[in-house]
Order: C-alpha cells, then structure tokens, then sequence
C-alpha cells in the first residue's frame, strides 16, 4: 500500500476513533443531563398541578360550606317538622335556588332531613334524585363538607358531590347536598402547555373496574369516546401508581393507557378526595432530543474526520510525493542516465535523503568516469592484462589478450585457463597458483600458452594475489624463447 | 450560515474523493485477481468510478426528494466544468486538443444537453426519460470503448507509482477497500446533501442555487485541482477531452440515474427551462466553436470563460436577492 493510502487509513482510524470516544462521552453526559432536567420538569409540573387541583377543591368546600352556613336554611329545616309548613319549605327551595343560580359551578342542590328524606331541591337534581349517600357522610365531623364521589354529566367533564351536615345549636338536623360542575378540572387537563408533543396531566379516580379518568385523554384510544373519560386497566399505567399512594418521579417500567412507554410523575390527594393526579411524557420525547444531540453529533464528528482525512491526503502528498520523484531518479540511474538527480525541495529528513542521494549519484558518475578512465588503459594497454579467480578461470581479460593469442573473450573465460598452458608447463604453472593462493606474487614466471591458430606462445607473468576476494591480477607480456630452448 | 454546515460540506467532500478513490483501487485489484482484462477494467470498474462522488450525491438527493439539487448538480457542474475548469486552466497555459475524437465528443455532449433539455420541457423527469438518457449512454460507450480503455492504459504507464504501489494485493487489504470505500461515499453523500439542504434554508436561498453553485462546485473541485495542476505542468492536451466526457457522463450518466431511481418523477423546477439550461447549452456550443476551428482555448478565452462564470454567479446571487426582497 502507498503511504498516502496508509496515511488515511490511519488518520481515519484515530480521528474517527477518538471523536467517536469522545461523542459517546458528551452523549452519556447529555442523556444524563436531559433525563435530570426531564424528571424535574415533570416533578415540578406534578407539584403545580396538584396545587392547582387542590385550590379547585378547596373552592369546592368553600362553597359547601357557605352554602350550609345560611342560618335561616338552618332554622327553616329546623321548623321543618312532620307537621311541615308552607312557608318553611319554600324558604329552603328559595335558598337552594338562590344558591344554585348564584354559582356556576353548582350543578344541583339538596336538603334532606334527619331520617333522610329529601326536603328540597333545585338544579339537576331537582328532577334527579341524587345516588344513595354513602355511609362516609354520616361519620363526618359536624360542619365539615364531605366528598362523595364523581357522577357522570353528560357531558365532557365530571361532577363532583358532596354532603354537609346541617347543624343548629349542637344539634344534627339534616344534611346538605352538593353536586358541583368540575368545569375547571377540563379547564386544567385540557392545557397542555409545557408539556410538549405527547405530554398530559391526567386525574384518576379509583372505580370498581380500576382507575377512570375524570376528563378526556389527550391520545384517542379505541372503545373510547374520544371526548369522555376513560378505564386504565393495564397495570404498569402510571394511574394505578398514583392511586396507590405513590408519589414521585418514574422513569422506567412504565406504560400509558396506549401502551406506550412513558416517563411519569405522581401524586395522590388522599386528605380530600383519594384522586390521583399523573403528568407524564412518552419516554420517546425526551429521547427523541438525545437521539437528535447523538446524530448530530455522529455527523459532525463524521465530518471532523473527514477534515482530518483531507489533512492526511495533503501531508501524503507532500511525504510521498518526493519519494516518487526519488525513485523515478534512482530508477533513470540504473538504466543508464547518470545525470539524473532528485529535486531537493525540503529541508526535512526527506530533503537530507534526496541530498545523499545526490551526492552518492555524483561520487557514483564521478567514479564512473575514473572507471571509464582506467578502462581506456586496460583497453589500449599492448600487455596482456587479466583477472583470474582461483577456480582457475579468467574473469575478465583485455583486447591485448585476443590481439596476442586469437581466441575471443568468451573463449578464454569460458575454460580452464590452465588447458591452453603447454602440458610441459603445466605443473610449474599449477605450482605458481598454489603459491599465488598463499598469497606470494608471481614474477616474471614464464610459460607457454597456445595461440588460436594451435602455435605457442611464450608470455612472462607478473601476477598478485588479492587476499580478501582471492583474484589474481596478472600481467602477461610476449617473450622470446629461454636460451636453452 | 453556521460554521458546522461548512465542515459537513468539506468533511463530505473528502468522503466522497476518497471513497470514490479507494472504492476503484480495491475494484481494480478485486478485477485483476480474477484475471478481468484490462480493457474491461477500464470501461466499466474505472469509468464508473471516477463519476462515483457524483452519482452518491444526486442518488442521495433523489431519492431524499430534493430533485432541485439533482438539477443543480448536474447543470451547475456541466456550466462549472466548461467555464470554471477550463477557464482557469487555460489562463495558466493554452488548452490544446490532442485526442482526434474530441470533435466528435464535443458533438455528443451538445446532443446530449439537447436531449436533456427535450425530455425536461414536459416539466418532469421520469423513469422513462431516465431511461432514454442511460440508453444513450450505452450507445456513447459503445462508441467509444476501444479510446476510453487506451486512454487508461496510457494513464497507468504515466503513473505507475500510482497504479502500482496503490493498489492492494491481499486479499484482506482488497477487502478493506471495497468496504472503506462502499462505507464513505454514502457517507459522504449523506453529509454533502444535509450540508446543502441546511445552508440553502440557513441562507435562504433556493436548493437548486445550492446545487448549482456550491455543491457543483465542490464536486467540481477534484477535476478543477488536476486540470490547473496538468495546466502549469503544461500537459494541458487531454484537458478539454476530460471535460466534454465528464459532461457526457453527468447528463447521460447521472442525470439518467437520478431519474431512473428517484421514487416520484423529478420536477423540473422553472428556473432551469428559463436560465440554466440555456447557460448549459450555451456553454456546450462555446467548447464546440473552438473545437471545431481547431483554435486553442488560450489566456484570454480562459479570462472571458472566468468572467462569464463570474457574471453567472453573480446573476444567481442577484436574483435570490430579488426574490427575497
């Protein structure tokens, strides 16, 4: 692989690794951070809401109790024997009336008598007959109002009724009954500001067939009115939570009447009316923002990386491209173009590899041209020069050689120097060799070597050994016959 | 417009370069251990692979329904290409033509935009039309094969470094870049086109002006960098050839693909009937005069060339100026 290609690779490698390292890091810290301020958001949503709804139920009492604190109710009620009079019931329908018209949020209005019997009416409950009173109302501390319970409307939100002991001169003398509009309790549910796309306040009352909503939900489900109040049966809800006394912030196992994974504060209110009160979230929301942070951060630190990529590119441009001009330069010196040299461009360790290599490339043209030199001797030299290994072969022999005796180069390399030595030669010359691989020189040793033409010739020797590569470099030159010959 | 949009455009062209690079590397190796001849190589691995940056970038549009950046690409590189990268290469050295098909080729791409802009001016691009535009493809190919795999042969002797040392011989290594590769040009694309989508409503401009202008330009970039680098070199011959063939390829080529797979048909937004494509043919026409008279696109035509390219900007600036105001 090239060293661009290298250097990518790893840049990719680190820069990816580490941005993603670090994404993680920022990514573990913000799902922390979200999840905090997402449970405190919906605790304080939780907290606000059940101040709200215990505000309306206090107005609710407030009311109650005002309306049974009428003295002259009282007193009418009082008078009000088995022999009734006239006046008397007509005085308590009057107040009732007044009191029912005077206030919206009182749907009905009723006044029973010691041994329960119904005195007077005015509102809805006037056609209506009001449920049986449960036997709570009658443990109820005198003067205090008593919650009963939540009745159907008829329309999108509940009623909310209540009973009130009618007391006159420590005496018990009846009841008062309230059915109240919860208007407001819609008007609170119905809000969703700050609770994004999915959120909702929900208030739950414990039925006999589990939690029921007192208003419609935000989410339509199936086998509900979309504008009516709704059954919680499944058991992970947040409702069932919050009706059994639970409050706080739950973050986890937790599922809506949809089904849906949420996030949920609870409350219950069991000093007034037993309701639960749920904000909660699909969990999906606050996630959906995490995932949002965690993408974004994916392909940033994506695009990081490739910032860093093209910085590797660039530096495995700058490394790399002298480098190639270095090898083409050392690739036109082998083929034979000694004037080739690298650009020297750097003053980097690239930059002092161009320079030796250029200077190494000029003492190499420089010996080459003394090579060159001494060639041109070894070429015109009239003595017969030669390398000869100890193996008993020419290595290499000059033109004199050829000019002397007749045969070629690749003749008198390819055997034996000692077959064209005269046999009567033959064992002086090999005793001059061994002498020679001893490392003593040759001199002016005269033998016959056998020219092409089959004559002999007569050549002195001056030879010396090379100790370290065991080459002999021989001189020869054309002698006349010993005189003895 | 925010810092991080650049960094995402830049991050993602890199991807795009680099993957489109290392993709063709590791296919070419993958090509040779099965003994695929080189001719072939070239004509399909290689041709393919040099448009690939393009190609992920106008799939990546089509098929996240921006069809205006899939215009703008193509038309604003084909004007880019002429204009900008021949301009600028010419006012560094004269562009010459070495190739004897140029003549030809110049025809082709005018036959091409003609084309492109006749199956346009129902106001949609659809399968069909796609279909036609790859059809001619084909047929320009097939005209052109024995050239396109010399021209590669000739490319690889001038760079052995290149094709030798960077071309993985290992199995795994092979593997690591067909996988780097098919892994970062979606990536890329991925960037490039968010990068686009934002800045066009960061600068609230049209997505087609985006195409058009930075996104042509940024996938313009690598071929404006080694044709002024071949310029002061002064190996300025295969220059223009380069050029008409890439334009070729983005209509036939890309254009055809980006029809062909984009789930609803491609609107043609009006502006480029009315402006960019008539800038387009134009351009076409311009190459052609000179290369039919055989005359060198010299210093001064490269300046006019930049001019104009200037002036085009300048007109898509003024116009997104007026609209909005």
């Amino acid at each position: 692989m090239d060293i661009r290609t290298k250097l990518v690779f790893a840049f990719a490698a680190v820069t990816l690794g580490s941005l993603l390292a670090f994404g993680y890091f920022l990514y573990s810290i913000a799902e922390g951070l979200v999840a905090d301020s997402t449970s405190n958001q919906l605790n304080s949503l939780a907290e606000s809401a059940t101040d709200a709804i215990e505000s309306i139920i206090e107005g609710w009492e407030e009311r109650v109790t005002l309306i049974a604190s009428r003295t002259q109710l009282r007193m009418s009620l009082d008078e009000l024997g088995p022999n009734s009079s006239r006046a008397d019931s007509a005085t308590i329908e009057r107040i009732l009336a007044d009191a029912a018209e005077s206030t919206r949020s009182v749907a009905a209005v009723a006044v029973y008598d010691r041994r329960g019997r119904q005195v007077a009416a005015a509102g809805d409950a006037a056609d209506d007959t009001p449920p049986v009173l449960p036997p709570r109302s009658t443990s109820a501390p005198d003067g205090a109002p008593h919650y009963l319970g939540v009745f159907p409307s008829g329309e999108a939100y509940p009623r909310v009724g209540y009973t009130i002991p009618l007391v006159l001169d420590a005496r018990r003398i009846g009841y008062l009954y309230v059915l109240l509009n919860g208007r407001r309790l819609i008007d609170l549910t119905s809000d969703h500001t700050g609770l994004g796309k999915t959120g909702e306040l929900m208030i739950v009352v414990d039925g006999p067939d589990g939690p029921l909503t007192l208003h419609p939900v935000r989410h339509a489900i199936e086998g509900f009115d979309p504008d009516g109040p709704i059954l919680i049966t499944n058991s992970d809800d947040p409702a069932q939570i919050a009706l059994q006394g639970k409050e706080g912030t739950r973050t986890e196992n937790l599922r809506d009447y949809r089904g849906r994974a949420v996030w949920a504060s609870t409350r219950f209110l069991p000093e007034t009316t037993g309701w639960g009160v749920v904000v909660k979230f699909d969990a999906d929301e606050p996630k959906a923002s995490i995932l949002e942070f965690r993408d974004e951060m994916i392909s940033l630190a994506l695009a990081m990386a490739g910032i860093g990529l093209l910085v590797a590119m660039i530096l495995g441009f700058r490394f790399a491209g002298p480098i190639h001009d270095l090898a083409e330069t050392a690739n036109r010196i082998r083929e034979g173009d000694l004037s080739a040299r690298a650009p020297v461009k750097r003053e980097d360790e690239i930059g002092l590899l161009a320079r030796t290599f250029n200077q190494t490339a000029d003492e190499l043209q420089e010996r080459m041209f003394e090579l060159h030199e001494y060639q041109k001797f070894f070429d015109v030299s009239l003595d017969l020069l030669c390398i000869a290994g100890t193996d008993g072969y020419f290595k290499l022999t000059n033109p004199a050689f050829t000019k002397s005796l007749g045969w070629t180069e690749e003749q008198l390399v390819s055997q034996p120097f000692i077959d064209l030595v005269h046999p009567d030669d033959v064992a002086a010359t090999q005793d001059q060799i061994s002498r020679l691989s001893e490392g003593q020189p040759t001199i002016s040793f005269v033998n016959r070597f056998r020219t092409a033409e089959g004559g002999w010739k007569y050549l002195k020797w001056n030879a010396y050994p090379e100790p370290v590569s065991g080459l002999l470099y021989a001189i020869a030159r054309e002698t006349r016959p010993p005189r003895d010959v | 417009m925010e810092p991080v949009l650049l960094i995402k455009l830049v991050g993602g062209l890199v991807y795009l370069l680099l993957g489109g690079d290392i993709l063709v590397r590791g296919a070419v190796s993958l090509a040779r251990r099965f003994h695929v001849s080189p001719t072939m190589i070239a004509l399909t691995v290689v041709a393919l692979g040099t448009s690939l940056p393009e190609l992920v970038v106008v799939v990546r549009a089509a098929l996240g329904g921006f069809p205006d950046l899939v215009f703008g690409n193509v038309v604003g590189s084909n004007i880019a290409n002429v204009l900008l990268v021949a301009g600028a290469a010419a006012t560094v050295y004269p562009l010459t033509y070495g190739e004897r098909s140029i003549r030809r080729d110049s025809a082709i791409m005018v036959a091409a935009s003609v084309l492109l802009v006749a199956l346009s001016l129902g106001g949609t691009l659809g399968r069909t039309e796609g279909a036609i535009l790859l059809a001619g493809l084909v047929g320009v190919n097939l005209l052109t094969a024995r050239e396109a795999a010399q021209a590669w042969k000739d490319s690889e002797l001038k760079a052995p470094m290149e094709w030798v040392l960077g071309l993985p011989t290992n199995p795994w290594m092979i593997a690591l870049f067909l996988v780097a590769g098919v892994v970062g040009l979606p990536i890329g694309a991925e960037l490039v086109v968010d990068a686009s989508v934002d800045i066009a409503s960061s600068l609230g401009v049209s997505e087609a002006v985006v195409g058009l202008t930075i996104l042509a330009i940024g996938t313009s970039l690598p071929e404006l960098a080694t044709t002024v680098v071949a310029a002061f070199q002064k190996r300025t011959e295969v220059a223009i050839g380069t050029i008409v063939g890439s334009n070729i390829f983005n209509i036939l080529g890309i254009m055809g693909v980006g029809a062909v797979i984009s789930p609803v048909p491609v609107n043609v937004a009006r502006e480029f009937l009315t402006l960019h494509f008539p800038v387009m043919l134009g351009t076409a026409v311009l190459i052609n005069v000179f290369v039919w008279r055989r005359i060198p696109v010299g210093r001064a035509a490269g300046i006019a060339f930049l001019a104009m390219y200037a002036a085009y900007m300048g007109l898509l600036v003024v116009r997104t100026v007026a609209q909005a105001g």
